[in-house]
Parts: C-alpha cells; structure tokens; sequence
C-alpha cells in the first residue's frame, strides 16, 4: 500500500505533462489534411486538389493569409463551387468560384493578444495562455469525380 | 503500421461506415446522417462505403451496424476531449479520432487474447495454449486485422466472441445474474457488429446438449435474453427510420445472396481469397474439431454447425471474397473457436511424439509464410483481391515491387 501513492503520483504527473504539451504542440504548424499531393499545371503554377474539406495551421502573430482557389467544371454540373473559410471556427470568408479563373481569398488571422482585443494598435505581447497557431478549415459545397475532389487550393502566401 | 505510412488513414473503408454514428451521434446530433455527410462529405457519403440512400425514403442506410461504434465510443469521448484540448477540427475524423479509432481495435484484440488465453488455459496446458495464441496470431490474418486494416469489424467481432465463449461457460456452469447480465451484453453486441455473426450465438444455446457442467437457470437466461433484446432496439429503430420497413437487405445494392450454387471450393483453397490456402495453419484447427469432443465436448457440435453454417453463407454471397483484405476476412472473427480446435491438436499431437516434429515444423511454416505474405500485402506487392496463381507464383517470397 505504501509502495502505491508515488506510481500515482508519477501517473498524475504524466497526465498533466502530456496535457500541457498536447495544448500547444510545436507539430501543428505542420499538421494539415484533405489535401492530395502538389501538382503544377501548365503555367507553373504549384496547386493541390481539396477534397470536400481541408484544415491546416498558420502561425497566429501572422496578420492574414491568402489562399489562392481554382475550379474546374469539367462534369456536366456547372454550378458554382463555393468555399467556406473559417479560423478557429469562426467563420471568416466566403468565396464563389463560378469559372475557371484563380480568385485569391484573403482571410485575416483574428488578433489573440489582449492588447489588440482592447484595440490598441502597439503590438502586445501575447499572454501564456495563448496558442502558436490558428486552424483554418476549408469547407466545399460539392465535389466531383472518384477522387471525390472539389478545387484546386495554390500556395498560401502569409502576411506578418 | 500508421506512423511508417504504410496505411493511413485508420477510418476507411469498411470502417468507415462502421465509425460514421460516432460523429454522427456525439457531434452532429443527427443520427440520420445527413449532417455529417455535409460536414465530412459535401453532402454525399463516398460509394466505396457502402453506405447508400433508400429508394422509398431517402434516407441515408449503412450495411454496417451499431456494435462496432459503441466499442469505439470510450476511446472516442477520449480523443474528442484531447480534440478540443489541442483545437483541432472536432469533426470525428482529425488526427486524435483516427489514432483514437485505431487504438481502440488494438485494444479489444489484446483483450480478445486475454480471454482466450484464459479460456486455452481452462482446458490445455501452457506451453499448447502459448503455441496456440502465437499459430492463430500470426499464422492467420488476425494480426493483420488488429493493425493494418484495423478497424474492420473483425478485432471487435474476435474479442467479442472470447469473452462470449469464457464467460458464457463460466456463467452456464455457475450461474449469477451478474454474468446472466454480461452474456445478456455480449450477445447483444455480437449481433450489432456484424448480423451473421448471430450464428456464434450457437456456442452457448447448444453448450448445455454436451457440457460437462453446464445447468441452465432459465430465470437467468430470461434476463440475459431481456438485455440482448434492449441492446438491439437502437439498431432496429435506426432501421425503420432509414428504410420505413422491418425487414429487408441491409447491403441493399451491394450484394445478395444465392444459396443455389455456394462457392464452397474457391472460399476455402482458391488463390484469391482461400481460407487453407492463406492460413494453412488452419488446416490443424479443422483437425482438431473431433478432438474437441475430449477437451470441451460442450463446443463440438456448435462448432461443426457454425463453421458448416458461416462457410454457406459466405460462399454464397455474391461477393465471396468480401471485397478486399489479407486471406479471408470472413472467417478471422471466429479466430477463437478455431484457436480451440488447433489447441486440442497440438495436445494430441504433443501425446504422439513421432508426430511432434512434423506437426512442429508445419506450424512454424505456417506461421513464417502467413507473417510474410502479410508483409507482402502491406508492401502492396500481394493485391487486395483477385489474386492469380500465375501472379502469386510470380511474387512469392518477393519483398521489391
């Protein structure tokens, strides 16, 4: 019995470190999914199919990030796709791909900081508690072939 | 398996549609699945998991029941916490739910093996049970079906049925509510992880014609049968709901059976998915069934009648290879009635000391060959389905693509 208390105390401990790290892994920045592999097309342009939905994470000091979305209307269905964009979510954008043309969504990174909260324009240090990064989430309206794809999502350009 | 990239991800498939009440449930609230189809899916559930919609309703129908989900349910709570935790996406299929889901059938094949090493060890002595669970682990797909593809219903069905088998003797034989309770339990989640699997439901109603011990208190059996019954009622209104009917083909468009000309040869020796030709091994368990007599005479009969019975039914479903999957799928949730057999002839055998080297090196054969084909299968060199002869000549023992 008395041999007891220091494995639970060790198994506490191991809960509560495992806890702390899990809230804000340096890993996710790297996490991300509903992406095929990269490809370019004809242009040059380095571009991934999205599946119905996608997610990644962008560095939470970032100001906004822009993601560049194409369609292709190759099936019979010619209706517009349409792309829900949320940080955190919290929805932030909303973007209609009639045609093929590529239209660059820009999505602004909320502030985390309790300086920008209040509305003040020097930059703050953000408090302990605060994450490293944001999750933004892509939504499709509808996909299309075996693969079950929706658009094609171009390299996301980040603004500091 | 996850972390080399040999497979990922863990829910697909099969297991998909298995894992789908989960979010459905405890995310979207929607047990009709249409929220999270718009949410997972754009609004359409992929054909490649069987689920489909119901001419007469509308509805979405998944060919796959319940049980699977309410297995997984604990771990699910569990990575849903660690979601929110860390803020990934709470949609039921981000990293945490994938690992959880994939965890949870590692967890119920080890605990599948507990019961049935308790159970070997009821009747044989250690090193037969020791050389019984490592021939059935590796020597057949069960290994395969505990990681790679693991959240295929088999792990689940195969602790299912362990834990059937051991506690259900241990209740016919001294009877308490409590285990009148658990059996009541088991049985009811054996019929929800897959519907023909109702069949192993035999081992126990048929125990008592042969078992040494067994008495049966039919007050018990009444409360056992009670629970069952309200384990099974979910399902049974989810039915309803989705198709408006009480009976009809849960594969609906998937498949259907023909008992007219049962593929009984291909199902067990064929190249594409033969049960003896994939785990030879087996071959000492069908061997061991008129032992059985001897170590438990209760199982015997059950056995041949379960085993003669899932064997027609597989054969004469349209689809007898059951899609894709290492060896055949079909049989590997009753990897512990078979575990029994293999174990009664390994006693035998080991009595017979002329026959304990040939019966040692065939089972060592076994298990080699069956442990490197499953390499090959992960490898891709061996294809899910459809396998040739003139193909498995042509990358036998081969390890490049």
């Amino acid at each position: 019995m008395r041999a007891r208390w220091p494995r639970v105390a060790l198994a506490c401990l191991v809960v509560v470190g495992t806890l702390a790290y899990l809230r804000d892994p340096g890993w996710l920045i790297h996490l991300e999914s509903g992406f095929y592999s990269w490809e370019r097309n004809r242009a040059g342009q380095w571009f991934r199919w999205m599946g119905p939905k996608a997610s990644f994470f962008v560095p939470s000091d970032a100001q906004a990030v822009t993601i560049p979305l194409h369609a292709l209307f190759i099936t019979d269905d010619r209706s517009p796709f349409t792309i829900l964009i949320s940080v955190n979510d919290r929805l932030a954008t909303k973007v209609t791909l009639p045609d093929e043309y590529w239209k660059s969504a820009r999505v602004p990174i909320a502030p985390q900081s309790v300086g920008a909260r209040l509305g003040r324009t020097a930059p703050v240090k953000p408090p302990w508690w605060s994450r490293r990064v944001m999750r933004i989430d892509l939504r499709a309206n509808r996909t299309w072939s075996e693969r079950a794809i929706s658009v094609q999502v171009g390299e996301l350009q980040l603004t500091r | 398996v996850y972390a080399l990239g040999l497979n990922w991800p863990p829910i697909r498939s099969d297991g998909f549609s298995y894992y789908i009440y989960l979010p459905a449930w405890l995310i979207h609230h929607d047990p009709s699945l249409e929220t999270t189809a718009l949410d997972c899916c754009a609004g359409t559930i992929p054909n490649w998991s069987t689920i489909f919609r119901w001419p007469a309703t509308g509805r979405w129908v998944n060919p796959h029941p319940i049980g699977e989900a309410l297995l997984i349910a604990p771990f699910f709570f569990a990575a849903d916490g660690l979601t929110r935790w860390t803020n990934l996406s709470r949609d039921g299929f981000s990293l945490y739910y994938q690992h959880a889901a994939g965890l949870a059938a590692i967890a119920y094949f080890a605990a599948g093996l507990a019961f049935l090493r308790r159970i070997l060890l009821r009747y044989f002595s250690p090193g037969v049970s020791l050389a019984t669970l490592i021939s059935v682990v590796w020597g057949t797909n069960l290994f395969h079906y505990a990681t790679y593809d693991t959240i295929f219903s088999h792990s689940f069905a195969f602790f299912l049925l362990a834990a059937f088998l051991d506690i259900g003797i241990r209740w016919l034989e001294a009877p308490t509510y409590r285990q009148a309770i658990v059996v009541g339990l088991l049985a009811g989640l054996i019929i929800l992880v897959r519907h023909t699997n109702g069949l192993m439901l035999l081992f126990l109603v048929l125990y008592p014609l042969a078992g040494k011990h067994a008495r049966i208190r039919w007050d018990q059996v009444c409360v056992a049968g009670l629970v069952m019954t309200a384990l099974l009622l979910p399902q049974l209104w989810l039915y309803r709901y989705a198709t408006g009917e009480w009976v009809f083909s849960t594969y609906g468009p998937h498949g259907r059976f023909d008992f007219s000309s049962p593929k009984i040869l291909p199902v067990l020796v064929s190249t594409q998915k033969g049960l003896l030709f994939w785990s030879p091994i087996l071959l000492l368990a069908l061997a061991g069934i008129p032992l059985l007599r001897r170590h438990v005479p209760g199982l015997f009969v059950p056995t041949v009648m379960v085993l003669a019975a899932t064997l027609l039914i597989i054969a004469s479903w349209s689809d007898w290879q059951l899609g894709g999957g290492y060896g055949h799928r079909g049989f590997t949730d009753l990897m512990p009635i078979f575990a029994l057999s293999m174990a009664a002839f390994y006693e035998w055998a080991r009595q017979k000391r002329r026959l304990l080297v040939p019966v040692s090196v065939f089972a060592g054969a076994g298990i080699a060959l069956s442990t490197a084909q499953m390499i090959q299968y992960w490898m891709g060199i061996i294809p899910f389905s459809n396998t040739s002869w003139d193909l498995y000549r042509s990358v036998f023992l081969r390890f490049t693509r």
